[in-house]
């Protein structure tokens, strides 16, 4: 029975690619508040605005970070999912924490 | 064909109550957890990420219409409340995207590890609560939705 466990490194790789989507999402997005070229940049669809490159680059590169966990964690048999969940929830509060507006211009000292 | 902006503003939250209304089914699913209950918790939290993407989706096709000049963005930030706009939809649009990110975990712990969700405690705690992490992000990111939307509708 204890050998029909799926290998926990797929998990595992799911768990950090997923966690740097989001935290690449809200980095980006702090990087465009410190500097003006970069929110230049980041404007893929003039419609859209700087959000555009934001959330793609964001999840192209959760998707590399992924691919490459995947890769690195191919022989990962167990894992400790409580440590994995709490590790995945401290990615979405500082995802979070890094598209609230006030934590920004707090950090740009305004 | 495109439709009214006023349709994709009800599909997109029609689409957002459909995510609300999947997690109840799928969280009482894995709750009260049977063999059978996981193949269905698998289908309640893949339609629930459905949803969300497609949520999203229609979102950032409403955002254009919402930033362009002379649109809600322009009013709000023009009013005596523009940090409806600075803080509430900022956060509301990357909440969104996370939302669905948090899901796709999801999907893949129920995907991947059914049985053991079924046996082990531990796993099914830690899918219940990302599924339960998901739903606030979603939460959030609707009230807010609404709120933006009463202030300055499409």
């Amino acid at each position: 029975m204890m050998n029909d466990k799926p290998n926990f490194g797929q998990t595992a790789a799911a768990f950090i690619g997923t966690s740097a989507a989001i935290l690449a999402i809200g980095l980006l997005n702090v990087w465009s508040e410190f500097s003006t070229e970069i929110k230049t940049r980041l404007t893929l669809h003039a419609g859209i605005g700087p959000y555009s490159g934001k959330v793609l680059f964001g999840l192209l590169i959760g998707g590399a970070v992924w691919i490459l966990a995947d890769v690195l964690l191919l022989r990962m048999k167990n894992g400790n999912i409580v440590r994995w969940t709490f590790f995945f929830t401290l990615a979405v509060g500082a995802g979070m924490l890094m598209v609230f507006t006030p934590f920004l211009r707090l950090l740009l000292g305004e | 064909m495109v439709l009214p902006i006023e349709a994709q503003a009800i599909i997109h939250g029609f689409l957002g109550t459909v995510v609300l209304m999947s997690f109840s089914g799928a969280f009482a699913e894995l709750v009260g957890l049977s063999k059978a209950g996981i193949r269905r918790v698998r289908i309640g939290v893949t339609a629930m990420f459905a949803a969300t993407v497609l949520t999203v989706t229609t979102g950032i096709i409403l955002y254009i219409p919402y930033r362009a000049a002379g649109g809600p963005r322009s009013e709000i930030l023009a009013g005596p409340i523009p940090w409806v706009h600075t803080i509430l939809f900022e956060l509301k649009e990357y909440a969104g995207v996370y939302a669905a990110i948090i899901l796709l975990m999801a999907v893949i712990l129920v995907s991947r590890h059914g049985d053991q969700i079924l046996a082990e405690r531990r796993f099914r705690l830690s899918t219940a609560w990302i599924l339960v992490l998901s739903m606030l992000v979603v939460l959030l990111t609707y009230g807010l939705g609404a709120y933006v939307t009463k202030i300055a509708p499409l």
